[in-house]
């Protein structure tokens, strides 16, 4: 048996399904990705799994004990860090910290110790004795991961812990990531960010709807796309007359416009090049690079779902 | 854990720099001024004040001190009720602010969470009160009778209506400002339509249906001296609000998102 265990997990909120029937398996000492665009489910997946909701069917055993029978026991394993920001504005970082280890059993010293690690971790130390108000959005988004680490859980489980902050804050979360999974935690995180996801899990998995529509390692999804590269081109403008006639082109599956580049998705890209540089001067448009580049994890949701996994 | 949590909700209603002195500070100053009013208003009753006042003043000669009695006992009443609604914002609070939810992830069982914070208001609810008993007894001269132990009985039973009041409110509402609004104005009204205040009669035996009538009056008759069966069945309806509140609130807390 797995580490961690979903078999045929469904939640409702009344009529609407927003877990559906997910059956996934997370081995001891993995980072776990749960990819997927905003209202897929993610977070009901796992507010399911730190016993916050209840399933309305389906099991889920961690460590081989099942949540249902046992939540205090299964609970004690995990460390939450929910989507929102969610610590006390009226006390200190380390009185939060302290507060909320202290309820997973963490006493004395030893409190006191874990504590000050969590602290340290999050470079949240200088600023133990102040209240999170006068925090930038980086540091509540590292004082809300300290206060559900500090009591050095088996597992992690982190849900969107990078939203809305800047990138250097955000490096500092993902190294922090990594370091944890390295001190022995099995993490599961959670994000709508293909590139997080994709330098930092093991294994991912792709959720659509409510559905798990792809699961495995990064390498694995990638053959499960029909092109393993997409040829990417960046202009000085475009105009979208463009698009319509590269869609034109017989094998291509996709186009991304983000800005000034296009990511095209086509069976054998290297024999399409030409073709796709004819059609761009025939529009005149001036081409400024063109590459090929590895399909990543947004190119698998898009050719998996035919939508685009951020609008 | 229950006691933990406790110490965390006293220590979050303490660092709250308003309500200290808004809970103390008010109905102790407000006494004051009642009866600093009634010295003036005895001596030369034909002042224009509040006619209500008046019409007792009239009636009743040298009732100033039974005036600033029973005022005494019905803003204590009040700021009781009043210390309810602001415990239970603390705990709506505390899911606007997400913190109940990520206590529910935490391995502690969500009755032993509200019990927790349960102990923890009540005990701060107790200090405030008696704050406000002894200090307007040393201070202001307020007589309180001579039975602290029926004193404090009475007193927690009314702290037990408020905070289960404010309980019901808390599992039910998830936004503070809505529920302190919709509580502040029961309160005003039960204050209003229980006598306390404006003496103006019982509104055709509405006060009966206030918690306020039947915390007050208990004080009172303490305050005369009286003894225990004078204020039994205010002790019986005091004991049976308190208990149906925390019957609603148990069974609304234990909706599945009841931290939401
Ligand atoms: N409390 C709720 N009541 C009713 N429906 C809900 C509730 N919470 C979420 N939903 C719905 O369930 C679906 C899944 O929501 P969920 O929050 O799990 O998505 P998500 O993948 O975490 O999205 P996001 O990236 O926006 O956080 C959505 O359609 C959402 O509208
Ligand atoms: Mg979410």
């Amino acid at each position: 048996m797995s580490y961690i265990e979903l078999a045929s997990v469904i939640k409702r909120y009344g009529h609407a399904i927003a877990v559906d029937n997910i059956s996934l398996t997370i081995e001891k000492g993995e980072i776990f990705g749960l990819l997927g665009p905003n209202g897929a489910g993610k977070s009901t997946t796992i507010k399911v799994l730190v016993g916050l909701l209840k399933q309305n069917s389906g099991d889920i055993f961690i460590d081989g004990v099942d949540i249902k029978s046992a939540p205090l026991e299964t609970k004690k394993k995990m460390g939450f860090v929910p989507q929102d920001l969610a610590f006390y504005d009226g006390l200190s970082a380390l009185e939060n910290i302290s507060y909320f280890a202290s309820l997973y059993g963490v006493k004395g010293s030893r409190l006191k110790e874990l504590t000050d690690e969590a602290l340290a971790f999050t470079g949240l130390y200088e600023k133990r004795r102040e209240k999170p108000k006068k925090f930038s959005g980086g540091m509540k988004r590292r004082l809300n991961i300290a206060c559900a680490i500090a009591h050095q859980p088996e597992i992690i489980i982190m849900d969107e812990p990078t939203v809305g902050i800047d990138p250097q804050s955000r490096n500092h979360i993902l190294n922090s990531v990594k370091e944890l999974n390295h001190r022995g935690s099995t993490i599961i995180y959670t994000s709508h960010y293909m590139e997080e996801v994709e330098s930092l899990c093991h294994r991912v998995g792709i959720i659509d709807y409510g559905k798990l529509i792809a699961c495995g390692k990064k390498e694995e999804l990638k053959r499960l796309a029909r092109t393993e590269e997409k040829i990417v081109i960046e202009m000085n403008e475009i105009n979208y007359g463009v698009l319509e006639a590269l869609k034109e082109i017989d094998g291509v599956s996709n186009i991304i416009v983000e800005d000034n580049v296009l990511d095209i998705m086509t069976l054998n890209p290297q024999t399409k090049i030409q073709e796709v540089l004819e059609t761009l001067s025939g529009k005149g448009i001036a081409v400024r690079n063109i590459s090929l580049k590895e399909t990543d994890l947004e190119g698998i949701f898009l050719e998996l779902t035919g939508r685009r996994l951020r609008d | 854990m229950i006691i933990k949590v406790a110490l965390k909700s006293i220590k979050l209603m303490f660092k709250n720099g308003v309500v200290l002195p808004l809970l103390i500070g008010l109905p102790l100053s407000q006494i004051f001024l009642i009866k600093k009013m009634m010295e003036v208003v005895v001596p030369s009753s034909q002042q224009m004040l509040h006619s209500s006042i008046m019409a007792v003043v009239y009636v009743n000669q040298g009732i100033e001190n039974t005036m600033s009695q029973s005022y005494a006992a019905s803003l204590l009443v009040m700021f009781i009720l009043i210390t309810g609604i602001m415990a239970s914002s603390f705990l709506i609070n505390e899911k606007e602010q997400k913190t109940m939810m990520r206590v529910f992830s935490t391995p502690i069982k969500k009755l032993e969470y509200i019990l927790g914070n349960l102990l923890g208001h009540s005990v701060f609810m107790l200090c405030i009160a008696l704050s406000i008993i002894f200090i307007t007894k040393f201070a202001m001269a307020i007589d309180w009778g001579n039975s602290l132990l029926w004193i404090l009985i009475v007193t927690m039973l009314v702290i037990f209506v408020a905070i289960t009041m404010g309980y019901c409110f808390a599992a039910i509402f998830s936004k503070p400002k809505l529920a302190n609004g919709i509580m502040s104005f029961v309160v005003v009204v039960m204050t209003f339509l229980s006598g306390g205040l404006t003496f103006n009669g019982a509104f055709g035996g509405l006060n009966q249906f206030t918690i306020n009538k039947w915390g007050f009056e208990a004080y009172l008759a303490l305050m005369r001296g009286e003894s225990f069966s004078a204020i039994r069945l205010n002790l019986i309806v005091l004991l049976a609000l308190g208990i149906a509140f925390t019957l609603i609130a148990a069974f609304a807390f234990r909706r599945e998102n009841a931290y939401e």
